[in-house]
């Protein structure tokens, strides 16, 4: 049950989207998000699902595995297409039903929001599919450094981010034995209506939390007595640099967010 | 190595308050030595051991490592650089995502520089077996494993003595074997000074000195062999004896004459099978 | 009262993660024994009680209670409810109530048992564990580790199972803790529960406590008998990768230098006895 979330998960095929440096892979995701979120002519987002479709056979990982990640989301894309079919206004009437008017415009923007949605998700489990937890974490912490100038605490976030990512599947095997234990004294969260169910978490939820708790004390302890003092003077067992290929991913990058800036102008200009 | 003098420690919270969890404590390990500390669950002894590297400092009393008193703040980070701590639970003191990431902890608290660290964490991870498995997973490694990486984290550190408190409470007998024949090759063949925190005698009876706990105070402190001898007095303390031990307690109580303090099965049997020659012949 | 025949278990059934758990297992408990599961970690002991209380349904074989075959049950764990009671490792882990007598309670309610049956159930499985009732209104979060033990066990003890089915009740208990588990787990089998099976780890519990042993190995039945025939076969338990006692080890060391021993030494007196008599006779 709780194994099922593939979202967020690392998948070695060893492809040159993979050794990319992490750095270099955020900025990316950045750059595409960017680009899927200024789209708004059919050819832009020709462009941009085309550019996706690119990076995912460029991963080498299975398209129906990619897929089966994007499961949960589909119920979200579902309803955004839903809300905006209906209450997307519009003047061109494709066809009216009971009290519903569906419009071309409402059509448009439906799936471009479907479209928009799919292809973001694609592209943020894109960058966890070839990028393993650990070497994002690091990643992430090397591009928010700057920001400590103002402030903003870049090594706990990271640190934070690490020890979820640590504590995670070793929480997920507590629930299930804590669930199989109180299933053991009758506990049944399976059956019963709503509040039959939410009554029934009560007896998961309170261990675990307190299981956490302990777990976060004995952790920091452990932590302490290996000198931990926070972000100041440490060194990095990872070492993050550029390569050669991290230099031709930027130059693409450049090369996308140029084309369409060409195509903007060149289009407004006519 | 670790000095106490007159350890006397009392919780600070509302429940246990004014509770000696440690009574006058005087203890002296020495350098490059093998200790273990026996007790029952509540006689104070991991309190004790979190006295060793300045977890808790002392409500009365001292305590010195190297000479340095571990309530002077300053000194904290060289307190526990020199003395490592393996804590009871090995899931809650693997703090990275990486065997050799987690390994290497303790040196990026330290400011390792790169080459040097990467160095150290390849030797730790040798030394306790565990080098195959550096790029794993923590969680997907055994109760044993996950132990002896926890160790290597210490060991990177290079310490001069390591705490283990109760390291092997919660791992199965195979787990627990893997993890005392690693404890054994630190003190033997690197030198590395070891504190054992156990309610395990088979475990204490490996040390070379063993320090028995009861409410707080020392009660025993000895040769294995010499401890357990007294069989009554351990288990009245609510602890085990080895059985040969036993064995051999009951048959010098019928009268018969063995010689010498016995806790392992070879030279249990060596001595019996001797008596049962000499009778036969 | 519970009978496996056949059974076989694997884990993610039909995938490619497939592990096989159980493979054949054909094991009975009849009214009024007392039976301890030793095996290594992944020998299949614990699939075994999930198995026999109902958490688990097997995917091929048939589990007998009281000669029904509860497999054809849609929910087999219902069926059971009240029959066979299963305490999980570290049961402690899983209290949740503000107090005692209502995380008690808990088990019973959800059997469908109206109040004034549940805490009469529930005073009555205190007592069983040893706890009085100033208890009742404590939290189930400010008592000893042991006693939040005892505290988890009731809980199950309430719904008064048939049998009694207990994962590595000892795990992380000292020698006097452990003793005071088997005492009252005797207590409560002769005044409520018809049979009690434990799994351990210890070869030392299950030769004091139980009077029957089934030895798992990789998910198949290595043995399974009395205790005393089947630590006979010392070497084959050995092979398997499990510690057996040290007596029995002494015993065996003795025998292989030649002399006789007949009969089954379990327990140190028994070694002692043996060998006084040998010596003397």
């Amino acid at each position: 049950m709780l194994r099922d979330i593939t979202i967020g998960q690392y998948y070695n095929t060893k492809s040159s989207l993979h050794s990319l440096d992490p750095r270099c892979k955020l900025i990316g995701l950045v750059v595409m998000m960017a680009l899927i979120f200024v789209a708004q002519s059919v050819i832009e987002y020709a462009f941009v699902t085309l550019l996706t479709i690119a990076l995912a056979i460029l991963s080498r990982v299975p398209m129906a595995y990619i897929l089966k990640g994007m499961k949960p989301v589909w119920l979200i894309v579902a309803f955004t297409a839903v809300i905006n079919i209906f209450m997307g206004g519009g003047e061109t009437v494709v066809f009216t039903w009971w009290a519903f008017t569906v419009t071309k415009e409402a059509l448009y923007l439906a799936l471009s929001m479907m479209l928009r949605v799919v292809l973001l998700v694609t592209v943020s489990t894109l960058l966890t599919l070839t990028t393993s937890p650990t070497v994002l974490t690091s990643g992430l912490e090397k591009l928010l450094k700057p920001l400590e100038k103002v402030k903003f605490p870049s090594h706990e976030v990271a640190m934070m981010m690490s020890i979820a990512l640590r504590f995670i599947p070793t929480l997920g095997e507590e629930a299930e034995k804590i669930m199989k234990a109180q299933a053991a004294r009758g506990n049944d969260i399976e059956s019963g209506g709503f509040m039959k169910k939410i009554s029934g978490m009560i007896p998961l939820f309170v261990p675990l939390f307190i299981s956490a708790f302990r777990r976060a004390d004995e952790l920091a302890m452990a932590m302490e007595c290996r000198c931990y003092a926070g972000g100041c003077n440490r060194t990095a067992f990872r070492k993050l640099e550029y390569k050669k290929s991290d230099a031709v991913a930027f130059v693409l990058m450049g090369t996308a967010v140029l084309l369409v800036v060409i195509y903007r102008t060149v289009g407004f200009l006519i | 190595m670790i000095k106490c003098e007159n350890v006397t420690f009392v919780y600070e919270n509302e429940e246990d308050e004014g509770k000696k969890v440690l009574d006058n404590v005087n203890l002296n390990i020495e350098k490059g030595s093998f200790v273990a500390v026996l007790g029952r669950n509540g006689s104070g002894k991991s309190t004790l051991a979190k006295h060793f590297n300045a977890v808790l400092i002392p409500t009365e009393g001292n305590v010195f490592v190297n000479g340095v008193s571990t309530k002077e703040e300053k000194k904290l980070f060289d307190i526990r650089r020199s003395v490592g701590m393996v804590f009871q639970n090995p899931d809650n003191q693997i703090v990275a995502t990486t065997v050799e990431e987690d390994v290497a902890f303790g040196l990026e608290n330290l400011g390792v520089p790169y080459d040097e660290m990467h160095k150290r964490v390849e030797a730790a991870l040798k030394s306790v077996g565990m080098y195959e498995q550096r790029k794993m997973q923590p969680h997907l490694l055994s109760g044993g494993q996950k132990q002896r990486v926890a160790i290597a984290g210490v060991i990177a550190m290079q310490p001069e003595c390591i705490v283990f408190d109760e390291p092997t409470a919660m791992l199965d007998p195979k787990g627990r074997k893997e993890v005392m024949e690693t404890i054994k090759t630190l003190n033997g063949e690197m030198g590395i000074t070891v504190v054992l925190i156990t309610h395990f005698m088979e475990e204490a009876a490996k040390a070379d000195r063993v320090v028995v706990m009861d409410k707080g105070q020392i009660v025993m402190d000895d040769a294995p062999g010499k401890v357990f001898s007294h069989v009554e007095k351990i288990t009245a303390l609510g602890l085990d004896v080895p059985q040969v031990t036993r064995v051999v307690n009951l048959l010098k109580k019928k009268g018969i004459d063995i010689k010498g303090e016995m806790l392992r099965t070879k030279e249990c049997a060596d001595a019996i099978d001797m008596l049962l020659k000499e009778r036969q012949n | 009262m519970i009978e496996l025949v056949n059974v076989n278990y694997t884990y993610e059934d039909k995938t490619p993660d497939a592990s096989i758990a159980l493979k054949d297992v054909c094991f009975r408990v009849n009214e009024g024994e007392t039976w301890g599961i030793i095996g290594h970690t992944g020998s299949g002991k614990s699939t075994l009680t999930e198995i026999m209380s109902g958490l688990l349904k097997p995917c091929s074989g048939k589990v007998l209670f009281d000669g029904l075959d509860v497999t054809k049950a849609k929910n087999p764990a219902a069926l059971l409810k009240g029959k066979v009671g299963l305490v999980f490792q570290y049961p402690e882990h899983q209290l949740f109530e503000e107090s005692i007598i209502e995380d008690i309670c808990f088990g019973p309610k959800n059997m469908g048992l109206s109040r004034e049956e549940c805490l009469k159930r529930a005073r009555e499985a205190m007592r069983l564990v040893g706890l009085d009732e100033s208890y009742e209104n404590l939290s189930p979060f400010e008592i000893s580790g042991g006693e939040k033990r005892r505290v988890a066990i009731a809980g199950i003890v309430a719904m008064s199972p048939e049998v009694l089915i207990l994962d590595e009740p000892t795990a992380g208990l000292d020698p006097v803790g452990r003793d005071m588990l088997f005492e009252m787990l005797c207590n409560i089998k002769g005044k409520l529960c018809k049979s009690i099976i434990f799994v351990s780890h210890s070869m030392d519990d299950v030769a004091l406590f139980a009077d029957k042993v089934l030895v798992m190995n990789g998910g198949e039945v290595l043995l399974k008998g009395d205790v005393n025939e089947v630590f006979e076969k010392s070497s084959m338990l050995e092979e398997a990768g499990l510690d057996v006692p040290q007596v029995t080890r002494l015993i065996a060391r003795l025998k292989e230098k030649g002399h006789r021993f007949d009969g089954a030494i379990l327990t140190v007196e028994d070694a002692a006895e043996a060998i006084y008599s040998k010596l003397k006779g």
